[in-house]
């Protein structure tokens, strides 16, 4: 199997049928971030193909200096960044937005209260924070992947994971039993 | 190890496999340190309750195609084309210019060998011309030197005066 990089390579050349591998094997990946970012599917949609067309025309310009994955997450932030600054304040995430799941016994009232509960925490961090917090524990990417996405040092990541979950384990004390 | 220090890497401890000499520390240090124990457990808790938020829906049906239809419209291809030529023709135009640069150094370098060869070869043939044109001094070919007549006031014209008879 060709390497993304190998894959960008291709793309640079003007083949489409590489820049389609591409989209299958990370378009999770984009899907995933834009939707915890946005938390509505239509933006995450508009905002997931954005990155991929814009990684398509700038392609001939893409040096493989970090992991393909850790270029399209910076293409991505950036993306739901301008998107959030230009839309009105009332569009932050909607913790309802995420898609109920099948009622299952463990799908109780309680159950769905702590998800909202965390949801509207991490709704309401500061938008560096939240970023970081995300791509930390829903991403799973590493401190230098992190601070090659947002464009900070590793002590900067540090920073900005320690003060958001402080700010979350205030917000969700009662759900911590603190 | 400091709480601080094993509070700064508990996170990595809980996410990541730290290595043997990173984890040993904090593992000792957590044997003793009762506050740190706390932190560790609070910060488990907090990693669940995130873990708990639903996740994202699936990728959207046919997300792929819709990704493709738009890469191969027309005005996509157009941006692609321009951008890609835009860094082609950028390229192209450092090319001519380093090659121009070392064309001109090399033809600037020509020109001044070429005035110091010519102004050489002429201060040469001045010098040719001037010796073969310059009159034979037959004074000077055996070896006389010139006589000149001594001014009238001259310590010379008196030793003349002096030493010369009259004819009266």
């Amino acid at each position: 199997m060709r390497s993304d990089e190998e894959l960008m390579a291709e793309v640079a050349h003007g083949d489409l049928s590489a820049f389609e591998q591409l989209v299958r094997r990370h378009q999770a990946s984009a899907w995933n971030a834009a939707f915890r970012f946005l938390g509505n599917a239509d933006d995450a949609e508009d905002v997931a193909q954005e990155a991929f067309l814009r990684i398509l025309r700038a392609a001939h310009r893409y040096q493989p200096t970090a992991a393909f994955r850790t270029y399209l997450y910076r293409i991505v932030t950036r993306l739901c960044r301008d998107h959030r600054r230009k839309a009105s304040p009332s569009s932050c995430p909607n913790p309802d937005a995420a898609p109920s799941q099948d009622p299952s016994p463990e799908d109780c009232v309680v159950a769905r209260e702590e998800r909202r509960a965390v949801q509207e925490a991490l709704a309401s961090l500061p938008l560096k924070q939240r970023e970081a917090v995300i791509l930390r524990y829903y991403e799973s990417l590493s401190y230098a992947e992190i601070g090659a996405v947002m464009g900070v040092s590793r002590k900067g990541v540090e920073r900005l994971l320690a003060r958001g979950r402080a700010a979350l384990g205030t917000l969700l004390s009662r759900l911590l039993g603190n | 190890m400091r709480c601080d220090r094993a509070q700064a890497l508990m996170d990595r401890y809980v996410n990541e496999g730290l290595p043997l000499h990173e984890r040993e520390p904090i593992e000792n240090h957590l044997r003793d340190c009762r506050g740190c124990q706390q932190q560790l457990a609070t910060l488990r808790r907090l990693l669940a309750a995130l873990r708990s938020a639903p996740p994202p829906p699936p990728v959207p049906q046919g997300f792929v195609g819709r990704v493709m239809a738009r890469a191969k419209e027309p005005e996509a291809i157009v941006a692609r084309s321009k951008l890609v030529l835009s860094g082609v023709s950028r390229s192209a135009w450092k090319r001519f210019e380093f090659s121009a640069g070392i064309a001109v150094a090399l033809a600037a370098g020509l020109m001044v060998g070429m005035f110091i060869g010519y102004e050489t070869w002429r201060a040469d043939r001045q010098q040719e011309i001037a010796s073969a044109t310059r009159p034979a001094d037959p004074l000077a070919a055996s070896g006389f030197e010139y006589l000149v007549e001594p001014s009238e006031n001259s310590l010379a014209q008196a030793y003349l005066g002096l030493t010369t008879t009259s004819d009266r």
